[in-house]
């Protein structure tokens, strides 16, 4: 066989797997809609069907009666944007500083950051409930959102980017008479789109399933966010339902999705122009 | 007096006023986050690491201070090691597949073929979606009476599993999720890995006749080091911390089979009231994951210089 | 794109970022109307579900009848969730000052904060007498009492009577004793379509194994605890207990090992003769069963003695101020009294355990139309606990983790896993006595 026939041999049984392989990972997927568009005596019927035989699209109106989703859903929404520009901003400063300047302590200071993303969150649970009480943001926007705009991941993913930047562009810049914050603004920033990007997708994903922060820190239905609330309802009378709770699974899971699928382009270029790889 | 020249002093100065501007540049830049992580993350664990050494339930106003029996206690403990072997077995169950699987499809995937990007964004999106949401989901899959798996394995003739019911298969059903759910992140990371490899060496190996495996062999897998590394760190931190899946999928049973080690700390402060004892745990899971990071770290700075 | 990131941090972009900022804090803002001269409380629950809105219609009725006082009244999660807030509001001071609390979540460490009212005062003497001891005594710590039970349930068997006739037995006839329980299981436990599976069981119980536990070990003349507050659960009534319930899994094969979770899914679809569930499943019960089969309540069988476990929440006080303490007071009687508790078990399935409430006519009627609901009114007088115990998490957790244990090997060594456990448990009492 020619090196080409090879080739393409190898591809197409590549392929093949791929193929079986997505079809394996969309399963799930596929499961949890079929199931939500299900009556509750169509879900425990044996043998089950793959399809609902007469899908339901009420059950997505009716979930919206079952336990307030709606204002969990705004709450998620406002609540995730917020900590992700939060993130954004604080982690390039952040990250400019760690990589680009020079002063003391500044190699201790990061290592205690990256500290800080090991330590389990049930530890620092009451104790950070205890300060933002103090300040009287229990059960608001700015207890959900304040505590979770700085993460040291972001931190560190930046820091890395800004580390493959050559430091002539720096000095450059001074000589062109820029400040320090109009270098990171001018020269960094429009370099640093993809990396940005790719953050901001991490960090919106990440706090749209954010679960015991929202949990703890919030008394009343009207501050609660969805994932939150998709447990309340596990728990509750909801647990056994299952059409409910796969419909509440794919409400919860459509918006990470769409921002994902909108702005995948800028993620995987993202992640390789940090050089967290190298 | 000492004589300075006036070029010396021009060039102290101006080295201080920098300096000076620097430190302020630098602690400014950093402040926003400095302030945030330290007053919601640090503070808080620098106050549990201190209740550590008390035994106390965060409710009654009587903390009696019993300095490391806390450590001691759980040192001696036979549930808080069985939930480390348990964590272990997590951690060896899933890190290497998840790591091989994401290889074999960034290697894959690293090509232009019409429906690339479809298989990328198939694979990577359990990762985008709730942790919880996707525990609910496989929950009933994985029901013994009337989940889908139980109905695929009697369709092709096997027997029917218990899945979480039972010591045996309740881990590996756990793992089998992780691993679906966290394939796709190494697959991106190490995409991201391939494409900072120079085509260029590809073609080295192949003008001295090689073939797909001796290019993986002396080119791919050698550069991808860093990668590696990093994804094994990562992965280490994360899996060591897992706690919703098993929260919402088994409530660390049957007879403590998935109880991993946060599970256990959970169980510690908030049902059995042992809130000292609890953060104790906390911080010897701590110390081990940094010890392990720490030490990966050193290894992996040894495997860059080659 | 670059153009609007750059946009976004110019100063105009960060003014935008800063006034959306402001937005949101001021919606963040629930300013509370309070009327004048108007006292506003807090009260916290853990009622998830269907069952809710009487709850919350009672909370409202009181609010009418009492317009000085103003009721928050919020959902916290479970009994688990509640107790974390309370643990994180006792830090805070933050605290609210109606809570309800679960019979086994931390009632001994929330009283032992000394921010829970002491209700003493408060009961009268005929409370005493309307409530039985047995249930009364899980919401006394330290001989006093902390809080009012409130939503009860006890275990009962839920009945598939249609299978009954099926396989020849009686169908209105309940096993009345242990014996009884195995030969009805027995009996319908069947493979109906000769395809080697078992398709229909006898015997099974829901989730909260250690919950059913207690009712045999209460029922075979067992306790938990003895009098010095050491655990006992290695003794003989105990290791019966246990091995009553290993022996129903692999002696008689009756009860499915381990699938506690989708017993309830099992029974719904009639595949099960015998369950044992609260009592609070059995309006869901009958709502998803339908006409599919002739369904009905009994009574758990008896040992040496016919004896039930009681579940579910009573309501406390927090210390505060003396307006908010008597008019959380106020609540706390309108929902516990006598009319209180006839309305609220009459509108969720909880128990009517006030004897007076029971008697009431209008909830003789009830029971009259809905004879599955007065089992579990009549069954609340044999309820029979230990007052609670710091040891609780410990012994719950460790006796599920033996069942888990006995129900997935046959050869399981009951005896010396109990002792183990109770050797645990009586370690963990030195170390916080």
């Amino acid at each position: 066989m020619t090196r080409k026939a090879e080739e393409k041999l190898f591809n197409s049984i590549v392929f093949v797997f791929l193929c079986l392989g997505a079809l394996i990972f969309l399963f799930p997927f596929f499961w949890m809609l079929s199931t939500s568009l299900k009556g509750a005596s169509e879900v425990l019927v044996y043998p089950p069907d793959l399809i609902p035989p007469a899908p339901r699209l009420q059950n997505y109106l009716e979930i919206w009666d079952k336990a307030p989703f709606g204002r969990y859903f705004i709450n998620s929404t406002v609540v995730t944007t917020a900590i992700m520009l939060g993130e954004v901003a604080t982690s390039i400063l952040a990250a400019y500083a760690f990589s680009k300047i020079r002063f003391p302590g500044r190699e201790k200071l990061f290592l205690a950051f990256l500290g800080t993303l090991i330590i389990p969150n049930i530890v620092t649970l009451v104790p950070a409930f205890v300060i933002v009480h103090r300040l009287k943001w229990i059960d608001s926007y700015m207890g959900l959102i304040i505590p979770e705009m700085a993460t040291a991941y972001g931190i560190f993913l930046l820091r890395q980017f800004f580390l493959t930047i050559p430091q002539e562009l720096d000095d450059a810049a001074a000589i062109d008479g820029f400040s320090r914050w109009g270098t990171l603004i001018r020269v960094y920033l429009p370099l640093a789109i993809p990396a940005v990007i790719a953050l901001a997708i991490i960090s919106f994903i990440n706090n749209w399933n954010n679960f015991f922060w929202p949990l703890v820190v919030t008394n009343s239905d009207a501050m609660r966010t969805l994932p939150v609330g998709l447990r309340f309802f596990v728990e509750g009378d909801g647990g056994g339902q299952w059409e409910y709770l796969m419909v509440a699974a794919t409400v919860i899971s459509i918006p990470p999705m769409v921002v994902f699928l909108t702005l995948q382009r800028f993620f995987v270029r993202g992640i390789a122009t940090t050089g967290i790889t190298k | 007096m000492i004589r300075i020249r006036p070029k010396t002093r021009a060039l102290m100065t101006f080295i201080a006023t920098r300096r000076v501007a620097d430190i302020v540049a630098g602690y400014g830049f950093v402040l926003p986050a400095l302030l945030l992580i330290g007053a919601f993350v640090f503070l808080p664990a620098v106050y549990g690491f201190l209740v550590s050494f008390t035994r106390w339930d965060m409710m009654s106003p009587t903390r009696t201070f019993v300095g490391l029996s806390n450590y001691a206690e759980l040192l001696e403990s036979s549930e808080f090691w069985r939930s480390l072997a348990v964590t272990m077995y997590y951690l060896v169950g899933t890190i290497p597949i998840t790591m091989a699987l994401g290889l074999a499809l960034a290697v894959a995937l690293n090509r232009q073929f019409r429906g690339v990007t479809f298989f990328r964004l198939v694979f990577y999106s359990p990762v985008v979606t709730s942790t919880v949401a996707m525990a609910v989901v496989w929950l009933w899959m994985y029901d013994p009476i009337n989940g889908i798996l139980n109905y695929f394995l009697l369709q092709v003739g096997l027997p029917p599993q218990k899945w979480l019911g039972s010591s045996a298969t309740a881990m590996p059903s756990l793992i089998a999720m992780d691993i679906w759910k966290y394939v796709g992140y190494d697959m991106v990371l190490y995409l991201a890995g391939l494409q900072s490899i120079p085509a260029d060496l590809y073609e080295a190996v192949e003008v001295d006749g090689g073939g797909r495996w001796a290019r993986f062999r002396s080119i791919t897998w050698p550069l991808l080091a860093p990668t590696t590394f990093f994804i094994l760190v990562i992965s280490i931190i994360n899996r060591f911390r897992v706690f919703a899946t098993v929260h919402t999928m088994t409530g660390g049973g049957p007879a403590g089979a998935t109880e991993v080690i946060v599970y256990f700390l959970y169980k510690q402060a908030f049902q059995y009231f042992k809130v000292g004892y609890a953060f104790a745990i906390a911080y010897v899971l701590f110390v081990m994951i940094f010890g392990m990071t720490l030490a990966q770290w050193r290894i992996g700075k040894s495997v860059h210089y080659q | 794109m670059r153009v609007f990131a750059r946009r976004c941090l110019s100063t105009p972009g960060r003014i935008t970022f800063a006034a959306l900022g402001m937005i949101l804090v001021l919606l963040s803002f629930q300013v509370p109307a309070s009327g004048q001269g108007q006292v506003t409380i807090a009260f916290w629950h853990a009622m998830d579900g269907p069952k809710t809105p009487v709850l919350i219609g009672m909370v409202r009725d009181f609010a009418k009848e009492n317009p000085a006082i103003k009721v928050d009244v919020t959902f916290q999660g479970d009994y688990t969730d509640v107790v974390r807030k309370v643990q994180a509001g006792i830090a805070a001071n933050a605290l609210p000052n109606l809570v309800m609390l679960g019979q086994r979540h931390g009632i001994p460490n929330i009283s032992d904060s000394g921010k829970l009212l002491v209700l003493d005062s408060y009961v009268t003497a005929e409370d005493r007498k309307d409530i039985s001891p047995g249930l009364f005594g899980r919401y006394t710590h330290d001989r006093k009492v902390m809080a009012i039970p409130f939503l009860i349930s006890t275990p009962v068997l839920h009945i598939n009577a249609s299978r009954f006739r099926e396989v020849g037995l009686a169908p209105d006839k309940d096993p009345a004793t242990w014996d009884d329980l195995v030969d009805y299981a027995k009996k319908l436990t069947r493979d109906v379509n000769g395809d080697g599976r078992i398709d229909q069981w006898g015997f099974h119980t829901h989730g909260d194994i250690a919950w059913h536990v207690f009712s045999f070990i209460y029922q075979n003349g067992g306790t938990l605890y003895g009098r010095d507050g050491q655990a006992t659960l290695d003794s003989r009534e105990v290791i019966e207990a246990i091995q009553f319930w290993s022996d129903l899994v692999h002696k008689h094969k009756v009860m499915p090992a381990l699938t506690h979770a989708g017993a309830s899914r099992l029974f719904v679809a009639g595949n099960l003769g015998i369950f044992q569930r609260s009592s609070a499943f059995v309006e869901g019960a009958a709502a998803q069963i339908g006409s599919r089969f002739d369904y009905r309540v009994g009574f758990l069988p008896k040992k040496r003695f016919l004896a039930v476990p009681s579940g579910g929440a009573g309501l406390g006080v927090f210390k505060s101020t003396p307006e908010k303490e008597k008019a959380a007071i106020a609540l706390l009687k309108y929902l516990t009294g006598t009319r209180g508790i006839a309305t609220f078990s009459k509108g969720t399935g909880y128990i009517t355990f006030r004897r007076s409430s029971a008697a009431l006519p209008d909830m003789q009627a009830f029971f009259a139309d809905n004879p599955r609901e007065h089992v579990a009114a009549q069954q609340i007088e044999y309820a029979r606990t230990n007052p609670p115990h710091r040891a609780d998490g410990a012994v719950w957790d460790g006796l599920e983790n033996v069942i888990e244990k006995v129900e997935t090997d046959a050869k399981a060594d009951i005896p010396a896993l109990l002792k183990e456990l109770n050797a645990r448990v009586n370690r963990e009492i030195a170390r916080y006595r």
